[in-house]
């Protein structure tokens, strides 16, 4: 296969890039990657690619991206504009700030917006309980489909002591 | 001497190492980019705090700061993967607490607040990760990170939201390369979302058939999940290459001996030897070394040369700074003394 990039050398590079929900394929010869890594952010997408498919989501007229660039996040004093050309946010307020684009940027980074590991111990015990009741909840309707109503019983009781101390 | 460079891990002939690394940030205080060099300095010293209430890592990690550091000495540490090159560019801001065993790193005011890195010899993805988030769970006692129901850890690049994590394997897989069947192996591995790198990460070439294999998601997956599948990516990465070397054992042991042989050969006689030069013909001395063709050199060797051919290790080794020409002499020395 050659790169796409440039259409000369073997393609050595491979990725999938999931753009606005749809999977593409890039790939890049040795050079042609190696020039594009140096737009690389830490280490997986470029910024283009990532501002090009935000835009291409049709969420965003190009008048609304301009008035976008120049809303600032409150707690760091760092606008939109920035973050699309450094790529990188300037605090974890800027995710409220920048709310709604970064929805649809993340889904279009990660196919997923919603985060499934690992969750602090001091701050997320309600998020841990809400989590555990949820998959008991998946558990215990498969239980009762099987019609295997002891352990339906069991689960039940599980979730009331956890939402009763939740 | 670090553990990778024994060679003895799990799996370590074909994989080196396994490395899993989770960005965090302190929730209210502003990505390092955005820090005044008072608040980089105030953020080490927190670090500092969490680890000094933790009997164990307290004796464990040692602080380097980089600002009292020469640019010589911070680039071995890239060199020996125990920073990023990233956070040798932040000399002014830049620390990072070191395990004894060098295994483990935490970095302070990279592209992220904290940085936990660790790496392990051979393939154990579930032992790095383990630590990791024990060294986790041990400076989340005293740190409030950046932390959101949804989003997961909040990270300064969206690519790194959600668990923050990179999980890593370095495998070199030269009869793969020699049978041509690596950039299949490669378009498998992007269609599983991960991705493929040179030895130093990011933007690196594929040099002496290293190849670094990383997860490219971070949200909508546990940990667990990610570590799991690529895991079982590195499994049949494994199987694969091993079949390639029986194969060409079986179909083709006189040409493969000849192209093992000729590199020990050029290795141990060169005069001068560029690094790339350097790598391909250690990527063929190793799988002499691998399939026993080539007896009594010990891995540990190897892995050592590999990592003091490098440009930093290598003056600091002379003890002087070297041109590129001299560099190539001087490690076409270093090579002989070592493997002779
Ligand atoms: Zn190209
Ligand atoms: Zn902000």
């Amino acid at each position: 296969m050659l790169c796409q990039k440039c259409g000369k050398k073997p393609a050595v590079i491979h990725r999938i890039t999931n753009v606005g929900g749809s999977k593409q394929e890039v790939h890049l010869c040795e050079e042609c990657a190696r020039e594009e890594a140096n737009t690389f952010m830490d280490d997986a997408f470029s910024i283009n690619a990532l501002l090009s498919s935000l835009l291409n989501m049709g969420i965003d007229t190009p008048i609304k991206v301009e008035k976008m660039e120049t809303i600032k996040c409150g707690a760091c004093g760092q606008s939109f504009g920035e973050f699309r050309t450094t790529g990188r946010l300037g605090c974890d307020q800027c995710y409220t700030t920048y709310k709604d684009r970064l929805a649809s940027l993340l889904k279009s980074i990660h196919g997923n917006n919603q985060h499934s590991g690992k969750i602090p111990k001091r701050v997320g015990s309600s998020l841990r309980i809400r989590r555990e009741v949820d998959n008991l909840k998946t558990e215990l309707e498969k239980a009762v489909k099987a019609e295997e109503y002891e352990k339906a019983a069991e689960i039940r009781d599980r979730i009331k002591n956890l939402t009763g101390t939740a | 001497m670090d553990d990778w460079i024994k060679g003895e891990g799990p799996h370590s002939e074909i994989v080196i190492s396994s490395r899993v690394r989770l960005a965090r940030n302190i929730a209210g205080l502003p990505f390092p980019d955005r820090l005044n060099e008072q608040g980089a300095q105030r953020l080490i010293t927190t670090v500092e705090k969490a680890i000094k209430r933790n009997p164990v890592l307290f004796k464990d990690f040692d602080l380097n700061i980089l600002k009292g550091m020469t640019p010589l000495e911070t680039r071995i540490l890239v060199e020996k993967h125990l920073i990023s090159p990233a956070l040798a560019e932040r000399h002014d801001q830049g620390a990072v607490f070191i395990s004894k065993n060098r295994q483990m790193s935490i970095m302070v005011n990279e592209e992220d607040h904290i940085r936990i890195q660790v790496l392990l010899p051979g393939l154990q993805l579930d032992n790095a990760w383990d630590l990791a988030n024990k060294i986790d769970d041990v400076l989340e006692e005293t740190i409030d990170f950046a932390y959101d129901e949804r989003y997961g850890y909040l990270t300064a690049c969206p690519t790194n939201t959600g668990t923050g994590m990179r999980a890593s394997v370095m495998v070199h897989l030269p009869a793969l390369a020699l049978t041509n069947q690596l950039k299949r192996v490669f378009q498998a591995l992007g269609q599983l979302g991960l991705a493929v790198r040179g030895l130093y990460g990011e933007g690196t070439d594929i040099v002496g058939n290293m190849v670094q294999i990383s997860n490219q998601l971070t949200l909508g997956q546990s940990e667990q999940h990610i570590i799991k599948s690529l895991k079982g990516v590195t499994g049949e990465i494994i199987n694969k290459e091993n079949q390639a070397r029986e194969a060409m054992l079986k179909n083709s042991r006189i040409a493969l001996e000849d192209k093992i042989c000729r590199a020990y050969g050029i290795l141990t006689e060169a005069r001068i030897i560029s690094s790339k030069e350097f790598m391909e013909l250690l990527s063929d001395v190793r799988l002499g070394v691998d399939t026993g063709i080539l007896k009594g050199i010990d891995r540990a060797v190897l892995n050592e040369l590999m990592l003091e051919s490098q440009p930093a290790f290598l003056q600091s080794i002379a003890g002087a700074q070297l041109n590129d020409s001299e560099r190539d002499v001087f490690r076409a020395q270093l090579i002989r003394r070592k493997m002779k």
